[in-house]
């Protein structure tokens, strides 16, 4: 094979006939043309006539180039040219394949498989044995090792099962594995490297290079995968650090923040700027979004590496109430835990005990009432657990007011307290003062209606205006804290409930102890149980059950531990008290892999196939000689030209040829090309040819998206398992699409539902009658009765549509047993009802024309470019996400079947299997 | 099997012909109509059928002459005499040979057709000036009149079998007049002979030769192979423009040997193109036959 750039010829000995092409120029000048016969009555005085010269100098000079082009075009063509050829492997032994399957590799694993699979294609033309070699170690704990020497066909299956893992590659482990190899003759190595550099890199390529030749496909620099570190967390927002391994140009990555559900919380973009190796982003949630934090990702990377999993040092705050006797409260009005309670409950959750049950419990803050009692034992506790970072909220009341409380206040209070405001005295209740700057609580409005008629007072001291967070128009401290070790002592001078203050029934109540509880300090949870794996990211940055090597990890080292296969990347504990354990930390300096020994071929993955241009050079060659025949016709006038003169003849013969060969390369050519590309148009044509799903297009990117991804799954589904044909998801624009082609139309509804003209309404008229049938999904999960913004538009929709009666789907309906059995017809959602059009046998055969749901269906069938689910289904589960899959082709079926399960055909089979 | 190949070849060739010459019937009379302008009196007595005047019976008349009618009005006895007219036989031949059947171009006659429509409406001249003509070859005596004219073109037109390119030997009384229509590209010598042979008697005669354009003037280009339409022969021109002159030089020397032969029977000689209008040579043709006649 002789290369020159992108192309190389596989018989280049034929291009020597090239030198052949002067002797036929020299043929082609002299040989005349074949002579013209006329017939004519006067031969006999022509015969013995001799003409002075011969004609074939006459033959055109871009008659012979032609030929010339075609003669050589001909000889190129047999010399079997190739495009972006693959590279010939040498040696005699086998082909050593050595795959990264460390977290790194999973960016563009389908890049790696095409790659692995075009080797092994190699292979198997040359008739060459393939050991394959992984380097990271294996989901089972195990050590690298080479695989037998295979058959490339039986080594393809063993690559299929290889999945990129969670956990680092240990090449010094492969470099063992190489050591042990037997290996007769040169073998030909292919290191399919993540492209990471580490310590042995540069030692492993050493290494298989003496084994032969090596060759290192290694991804582009922008290829190379980011890691998202683990959020520190402040008062306010979480900060992110995204980062590269190698600074290169300009990038932009978008981070998700996704609750435990699966729900997209946030989503911000992080501008990388060029030759930087990091960049930050603070993200910013409310404290209840931010409490369900559970997870923050790079959009669109399917590494382990993109992925931090947040555990409850990130996100829960428990708030502990004291109280000894909390089941024998009196009325609770009076009660003085009852406000602070309800004020609490919906941004924390809340514990009720005594102090030793809670501060074992671990709790971002306690809060003790006035009228609880500390005994020595508890205030030792609850000082050293402030000290440890606990945060301790106290309330006054007339129990404070009466001790002198010394060690659990932050000021130094005056016995007795202050009322105003009372029947015998001239002043009235004090309002509170504005914020200061300083104080946490800055910024909130304070009603004008909030008053304050007793508290107690602190002794006046040097350090009381800097402990002072809020006080009353006067001056007078009216909630204190105190600095103490890493937490927090916090006093409210007044009660928790209406006896001193209505504080407690303003809204400002609520902020301030939100504000409160936000300066306190996550807890995990702690204690002596060592935490047992729960869920495990694998190789692509999904959850899924741990793998069989993972085993727990004692409390106490959780903090220390690293990732490997033993301890994988996820969730460890129980389900309530969550701690996560990430890859990103672990991995130290990265580097990309540059230092290679000399004489390693190095490339990328992303390569031209390759092109036999052998076929469409011959249809060219064949188009030129089919032209020059007709020109040589015509130059010797056996066209039938009568509407032309000769030399307009052979003009136009010539264009005419021309254009026919023209066309007829372009047929070739463009046969040739469509085996090796698919065709990506979707002509308007093509929606009557094939089945389509459709789903209307509602104006937001985000819905839409989902909504074709959710068909696309659907599809995938229906093709996989039934004998429907569905065709790539087509998302229709209802005021200017026809309907007509598609037998379902889902209709996801938004708040904002579309503005159906006249025509459109009528033309969803003429669909419904026309047997087509609509899928609403409201996709708010308790039913499409609720109130919520999408139930209204739904509403709204079905009032200009003239939506018939529904009715919820019965037990026995068709579509529980149109394909599948089912029950129930979840969605993302699991438990919303599903309505269905009361239809009349006579009606449109049968089949319902409406079907209205709020279980969010496109959303559990939707996958992403690699295969896999884009949204966890909730309460969750495979399980319900392959009821969501049987219910959309029990739909399917039901919409294209019409009532023909309902035959009585079916009814003993259908029977029998209910039966079991 | 071949007998009748043969004769459904003949019946489709009849019908070819009978579908192309009517035309060339109704030109041919056409042609003569613009050309022979009334009888061509001989103002003295003689044999005929037109009454000329009525004189005296002298002796030695037949008795059978006496007009009895113009004798009976008065006491002398009258004999009708009649115009003399001659009574011109004229011999008629067209060559049939396939070279004849040529044309350069859709627009021309070929030249078969057009000796045809010269020969038919030479005839049909005659048969306006009461000449008594015949077809040379066939063996049918001269005649006049419609019926003659009939019997003359249904041979013209019907059967074409025997292809001559020279005209045949027959027997002719003195003074006759021959026409002859034809390329006369065969050899010289064995045209010499054949006409040499029929002037051998004192037979008057005109030969016409009938040629295409392209036969003059070769107008082709390039690498040519020309094919005989009689024979196999052929003949290849490396570039036909190159041997244009000497073709040209050739047919000219060819003419002038046709046109001494011509000269020493005592013929005249004319060329026609099938280009060219018919009426032009017919007009010829015309006077000089009036003249002979009239001499």
């Amino acid at each position: 094979m002789l290369a020159l750039g992108p192309i190389a010829f596989v018989a280049p000995w034929m291009l020597t006939a090239l030198v052949l092409l002067p002797a036929l120029w020299w043929l082609l000048r002299v040989t005349p043309p074949s002579s013209r016969r006329i017939r004519f009555p006067a031969v006999r005085m022509l015969l013995g006539l001799e003409s002075p010269e011969e004609t074939p100098s006459k033959t055109p000079l871009w008659l012979v180039l032609l030929r010339l082009t075609a003669t050589s075009l001909l000889i190129l063509a047999l010399a079997h040219p190739l495009l972006n050829p693959s590279s010939d492997y040498t040696g005699t032994g086998p082909m050593i394949l050595v795959v990264d399957d460390g977290w790194a590799a999973a960016r563009d694993w389908p890049a790696r498989q095409n790659a692995t699979k075009q080797l092994l294609d190699q292979a198997e033309h040359s008739n060459r044995a393939v050991i394959i070699l992984t380097t990271a170690a294996s989901e089972q704990g195990l050590l690298p090792v080479a695989s037998n020497t295979l058959q490339p066909s039986a080594a393809q299956k063993l690559v299929d099962a290889i999945k990129p893992k969670p956990w680092p590659t240990n090449r010094s482990a492969t470099i063992k594995a190489i050591e042990s190899l037997e290996i007769t003759g040169s073998a030909s190595a292919v290191w399919l490297s993540d492209g990471l550099d580490g310590p042995d890199a540069a030692e492993l390529a050493e290494h298989l290079q003496r084994l032969g030749s090596l060759r290192v496909l290694r991804p582009e620099t922008a290829a190379l995968p980011r890691l998202l570190l683990p959020p520190s967390a402040n008062e306010q927002s979480l900060d992110i650090t995204v980062r590269r391994i190698e600074p290169g140009a300009k990038d932009v990555a978008a981070l998700r923040a996704i609750a435990r559900d699966g729900r997209l919380l946030a989503r911000e973009t992080v501008a990388i700027p060029a030759d930087v190796r990091e960049a930050s982003v603070s993200l910013t949630l409310p404290a209840e979004m931010r409490n369900e934090l559970a997870r923050l990702e790079i959009e669109g990377e399917s590494t382990a590496g993109a992925v931090v999993l947040l555990d409850e040092r990130w996100r829960r705050r428990p708030i502990g109430l004291v109280s000894d006797n909390a089941a024998a409260g009196g009325p609770s009005l009076l009660n003085e835990l009852y406000f602070i309670d309800r004020a609490v409950s919906p941004f924390s959750e809340v514990r009720k005990g005594d102090i030793s049950q809670l501060l074992d419990g671990g709790n971002a803050v306690t809060i003790v009432p006035d009228g609880q009692p500390l005994g020595v034992e508890d205030r030792k506790r609850l000082d050293s657990w402030i000290r440890e970072g606990g945060l301790l909220l106290r309330f006054a009341g007339p129990r404070i007011a009466q001790r002198t409380e010394r060690d659990l206040v932050p000021v130094v209070l005056r016995r007795g307290g202050r009322a105003l405001g009372g029947s015998m005295q001239w002043t009235t209740p004090a309002r509170l003062a504005p914020f200061e700057a300083s104080s946490p609580f800055f910024g909130l409005v304070i009603p004008d209606d909030a008053t304050v008629s007793r508290q107690v007072l602190a002794e006046p001291s040097l350090d009381l205006g800097q402990k002072t967070w809020a006080k009353l128009v006067d001056g007078t401290p009216l909630v204190t804290a105190e600095r103490r070790g890493e937490g927090w002592l916090v006093l409210v001078h007044t009660t928790s409930n209406t006896e001193w203050s209505n504080l407690a029934l303003s809204g400002l109540f609520v902020e301030l102890l939100q504000r409160i509880a936000r300066m306190s300090r996550g807890v995990a949870g702690e204690g002596a149980l060592p935490l047992a794996p729960l869920d495990s990211l694998d190789g692509f940055g999904r959850l899924a059950p741990p793998p069989p090597a993972a085993r727990s990890i004692a409390a106490a080292d959780f903090a220390s531990s690293i990732v490997s296969p033993q301890t994988p990347p996820g969730f460890y504990g129980t389900d309530e008290t969550r701690r996560a354990l990430n890859l990103a930390p672990d991995l130290h300096e990265l580097s990309a892999l540059t230092d290679l020994p000399p004489g390693v071929v190095v490339e990328g993955y992303e390569r031209a196939s390759e092109m036999d241009l052998k076929p469409t050079i011959l249809a060219i060659v064949l188009a030129i000689l089919l032209a020059d025949t007709v020109i040589a016709l015509a130059m010797r006038g056996l066209l039938p030209l009568s509407l032309f003169r000769r030399r307009e003849g052979i003009a136009s013969a010539f264009a005419g040829s021309l254009v026919a060969s023209a066309v007829l390369s372009t047929l070739i050519t463009t046969n040739a090309q469509a085996q090796t590309s698919t065709l990506s148009e979707q002509a308007g044509l093509d929606a009557t040819l094939n089945t389509h799903l459709a789903y209307v297009l509602t104006g937001s990117q985000a819905i839409d998206d989902v909504s074709h991804a959710g068909l696309e799954g659907l599809s995938l589904a229906l093709n996989l398992r039934t004998a429907i044909e569905a065709a790539p998801p087509i998302g229709v624009d209802l005021s200017v699409d026809e309907l007509a082609f598609f037998p379902l139309l889902y209709w996801p509804i938004t708040a904002r539902p579309p503005s159906l003209s006249l025509q459109v309404v009528s033309r969803i008229e003429r669909f419904l009658s026309g047997g087509g049938t609509i899928l609403f999904d409201t996709r708010n999960q308790g039913g499409a009765s609720g109130l919520g913004p999408s139930g209204r538009a739904l509403g709204d929709l079905a009032r200009r549509l003239g939506v018939p009666q529904l009715t919820p789907v019965p037990a026995d309906h068709v579509l529980t047993k149109s394909f599948y059995l089912l029950q129930d017809f979840p969605g993302r959602w699991a438990d919303g009802r599903v309505w269905i059009e009361v239809s009349g046998e006579n009606v449109n055969d049968g089949v319902a024309r409406i079907i209205v749901g709020s279980n969010d269906w496109a959303s559990a069938w939707a996958i992403d470019q690699s295969g896999q689910p884009m949204f966890p289904v909730v309460p969750g589960g495979e399980r319900q996400r392959e009821m969501a899959l049987r219910f959309g082709v029990n739909l399917l079926m039901y919409t294209l079947t019409g009532n023909y399960k309902t035959d009585q055909v079916h009814v003993p089979a259908i029977l029998e299997r209910l039966g079991q | 099997m071949a007998l009748e190949n043969h004769i459904l070849k003949e019946r489709q060739r009849a019908e070819q012909l009978a579908s192309t010459l009517p035309p060339l019937l109704i030109a041919a009379n056409r042609v003569a109509a613009t050309v022979a302008q009334g009888v061509h009196g001989r103002p003295r007595v003689g044999q005929g059928e037109t009454f000329w005047q009525f004189r005296r019976y002298q002796t030695g008349d037949s008795a059978s002459a006496i007009d009895w009618r113009q004798s009976g009005k008065s006491q002398a006895v009258f004999i009708r005499e009649t115009e003399w007219e001659a009574a011109q036989s004229v011999w008629l031949w067209r060559d049939t040979s396939p070279s004849m059947d040529y044309q350069s171009s859709d627009q021309l006659q070929t030249k078969a057709d057009r000796a045809a429509l010269l020969l038919l409406a030479t005839s049909s001249i005659m048969m306006r000036g009461g000449e008594r003509f015949t077809l040379l070859g066939t063996g049918i005596p001269p005649a006049s009149g419609k019926s003659a004219f009939n019997q003359l073109s249904d041979v013209v037109l019907r059967e074409n079998i025997i292809a001559e390119n020279t005209p045949p030997y027959e027997q002719l009384p003195r003074y006759a007049q021959v026409i002859l229509f034809g390329d006369f590209l065969s050899p010289l010598p064995s045209l010499s002979k054949a006409i040499m042979e029929i002037a051998g008697h004192g037979v008057a005669g005109q030969m016409v030769q009938v040629l295409d354009p392209a036969e003059e003037t070769l107008p082709f280009r390039g690498r040519v192979r020309f094919a005989d339409l009689e024979s196999e022969v052929n003949a290849l021109i490396g570039r036909v423009e190159a041997v244009r002159e000497s073709y040209m030089q050739r047919l000219d020397d060819h003419r002038a040997g046709l046109r001494e032969i011509a000269r020493r029977a005592g013929w005249g000689f004319h060329v026609h193109h099938t280009d060219e209008p018919p009426e032009k040579l017919l007009l010829t043709l015309y006077t000089i036959l009036a003249q002979v006649v009239r001499n």
